[in-house]
């Protein structure tokens, strides 16, 4: 843990810290279906463009049903509409790679994944999928998905605000206004300062060069129908095959990892997402990155307190949101910092030696920080490899996904996720010293209680069960390349993730087969509608009831007490919950490590 | 194969639709 870490870590919180507030205003504005902003001038037209051929009645709003039925019914058509685009890309123009459809399972993976704001990728995105396939099958769902969270976040705002309403807003309105005049303005100057930084642009067909040095590689032997060969035992023929040249990916990657980013989708360009030069040059460019994934999650809590009018109560938000990320980046930073024992008893720098899986371009710190922002956020862009990390580092990640993505969170989702915690703080509080659970000024009934339990156990239920399903079968344990607890943790860190709709990978697991692409895929749908339809309900639910001034007895939402209620609730739920499946993993790994030479 | 990711897809939102319907009723039936 170095001074140039530290220096980092106080830079990105100072920044960060000082764009919430313009963020939140801004937010206040474009979450207005009448909110004016400077870009109205060029934009308003388009706008009102969109509403006529749409058909969209700006003015008319719905109910919490008819917003959850908007979402479903939008989410599902563009899905079908990815899947579509997917298997027909064979077909499609913007393919000079001449990549053929792909397949069904994997077609249904990826729709599902890009749709809940995932980004799971079972595929090598620059092997797999044509320009058109990028652009237009995955990069839209970039901006819808992201575009929904918020979305679904300012419905429950509003249900907070208001007093004794009947509705909540009107999503399409705030779908439009949200790609319109927050994620596409904010994309453009991004993308054009990646350029800038050495990401690349173009619609060119992939690049030959020659290697430097050539060598010798190990591959599977194929027949002539393209199928690997086996032996009597089944076990895969390789064969020697001298390398002396390399294929250099282009193609349309700056306007992907702008919204990648900002959209927290976190679906790479390449397959190796962040890591790849193409991706993420500089490291400016890296921490630039690493901002714009908070950047609209921390800006939607000073919406949250501007709304409801307790400025305080939104920065109590915040600051139980920071305090989560601090303690999760000291752990992640720390692990990797002290590095493996086994590396320091050969005689080894452990500050300077634990890089397996990580880019010498970022080094330690910078690594540890991406893969805690990433996963405190429900991106999935990683600039290291997960599975690389000491087990108590790769703990951090999965942990912080398992804790709900409240921890700033993915736009829109973080905050609605918090809010939910919150909801359930206040009655835990009630519960403890005997008062009526309200908050902010709205009585917390059982059906609000309800809803808010059901959002939490639903997708965890799914998620530990599917963990459960894939450990003992031949399809689940088929996928692994390492035995043991870590093993384990590669199987639970892609269901967490995927549930958690983060779509980071731990690595090591090849998901690409029919029960994975089924079972991650479902996960992911999980873990999105079956969250954001119980958080409707409870926009409902809280906007129909009476506001009641705030009184002395009213439990007070802001302050230091409010924030470690929070911090506390948020972890043990999440320690309670997952206690026992992650000591089976990085936990009992952790100490193999340190009392045996046993590494897996 | 098509049909059945199609089919697997459909149902998946029906349910979602099936729970909106079912939070509805409920959130009637425990208004205090």
């Amino acid at each position: 843990m170095n001074a140039s870490g530290w220096t980092q870590l106080i830079l990105f919180s100072v920044i960060l810290l000082a764009l919430t507030k313009p963020m939140g205003l801004y937010l206040v504005r474009v979450l207005d279906a009448e909110g004016r902003t400077f870009l109205d001038p060029a934009l308003k037209p388009v706008e009102r463009l969109i509403y006529r051929l749409a058909g969209i009645d700006p003015t008319r709003e719905q109910d919490w049903k008819g917003y959850a039925v908007s979402v479903l019914i939008f989410s599902l058509v563009t899905m079908l509409l990815t899947y579509l685009i997917l298997r027909l890309q064979g077909v499609l123009p913007l393919n000079p790679q001449g990549f053929s459809g792909v397949a069904g399972d994997l077609s249904f993976n990826t729709a599902a994944s890009f749709t809940t704001n995932t980004n799971w990728q079972n595929y090598p995105g620059e092997s797999t999928m044509s320009y058109l396939s990028q652009m237009v099958g995955l990069v839209s769902h970039n901006f819808f998905s992201a575009a929904a969270g918020i979305a679904v976040a300012a419905a429950l705002v509003r249900g907070l605000a208001r007093d004794k309403a009947a509705t909540l807003g009107n999503f399409w309105t705030d779908l439009t206004r949200t790609c319109l005049f927050l994620l596409l303005p904010i994309c453009l100057v991004f993308a054009v300062f990646l350029v800038s930084q050495g990401v690349i642009q173009n619609f060119r067909a992939y690049q030959s060069a020659r290697v430097i040095e050539p060598f010798t590689a190990q591959v599977a032997k194929k027949d002539a129908s393209g199928q690997e060969v086996k032996d009597a035992q089944g076990q895969t023929l390789m064969e020697e095959v001298k390398v002396e040249s390399q294929t250099i990916p282009q193609g349309p990657i700056a306007s992907q990892v702008a919204i990648k980013l900002l959209g927290t989708n976190g679906g790479g360009f390449t397959n190796a997402n962040d890591a790849h030069p193409f991706e993420n040059p500089t490291p400016l460019s890296n921490f630039i990155q690493l901002l714009s994934i908070f950047v609209i999650p921390s800006g939607l809590t000073y919406y949250l307190g501007r709304m409801v009018r307790n400025q305080k109560h939104g920065w109590s938000v915040w600051a139980a949101m920071f305090l989560l990320f601090l303690v999760g980046v000291l752990i992640c930073w720390g692990a990797e910092s002290y590095g493996n024992p086994r590396l320091a008893a050969l005689g080894l720098d452990p500050a300077t030696s634990a890089m397996e899986g990580k880019e010498v371009r970022f080094g330690i710190f910078n690594s540890t920080l991406c893969a805690t922002i990433t996963t405190d956020a429900s991106c999935g862009a990683v600039n290291a490899m997960h599975d690389s990390f000491t087990p108590l580092g790769g703990l951090v990640p999965m942990l912080n996904i398992q804790l709900g993505e409240v921890i700033f969170g993915g736009d829109g989702a973080g905050l609605f996720g918090m809010l939910v915690f919150v909801v359930l703080a206040i009655f835990l509080a009630g519960l403890m010293v005997g008062r009526t659970p309200e908050y902010l000024g709205k009585k917390i009934e059982s059906f609000d209680v309800q809803v808010s339990a059901l959002a939490i156990l639903l997708p965890i239920a799914a998620l530990l069960g599917f963990t459960a399903l894939a450990v003992p079968t031949a399809w689940g344990l088929k996928a692994l390349n390492n035995a043991g607890p870590h093993g384990f943790s590669e199987i639970l860190y892609a269901f967490t993730s995927c549930i958690g709709n983060n779509g980071s990978a731990f690595a090591g697991l090849s998901a690409n087969s029919p029960w994975y692409n089924l079972t991650l895929g479902l996960a992911a749908l999980i873990g999105r509608f079956l969250l954001i339809v119980p958080v409707l309900a409870l926009a409902g639910s809280l906007a129909a009831k009476k506001t009641i001034p705030v009184s002395a007895g009213s439990f007070p939402v802001s302050g230091v007490t409010f924030t470690l209620l929070l911090v506390g609730t948020v972890i043990i739920v999440g320690a309670l919950t997952f206690f026992p499946a992650i000591s089976l993993g990085p936990i009992v790994e952790h100490f193999i490590m340190i009392n045996s030479n046993k590494l897996f | 194969m098509d049909l059945v990711w199609l089919i697997i897809t459909l149902l998946f939102f029906v349910v979602c639709l099936v729970y909106v319907g079912f939070l509805a009723r409920e959130g009637k039936t425990w208004k205090t």
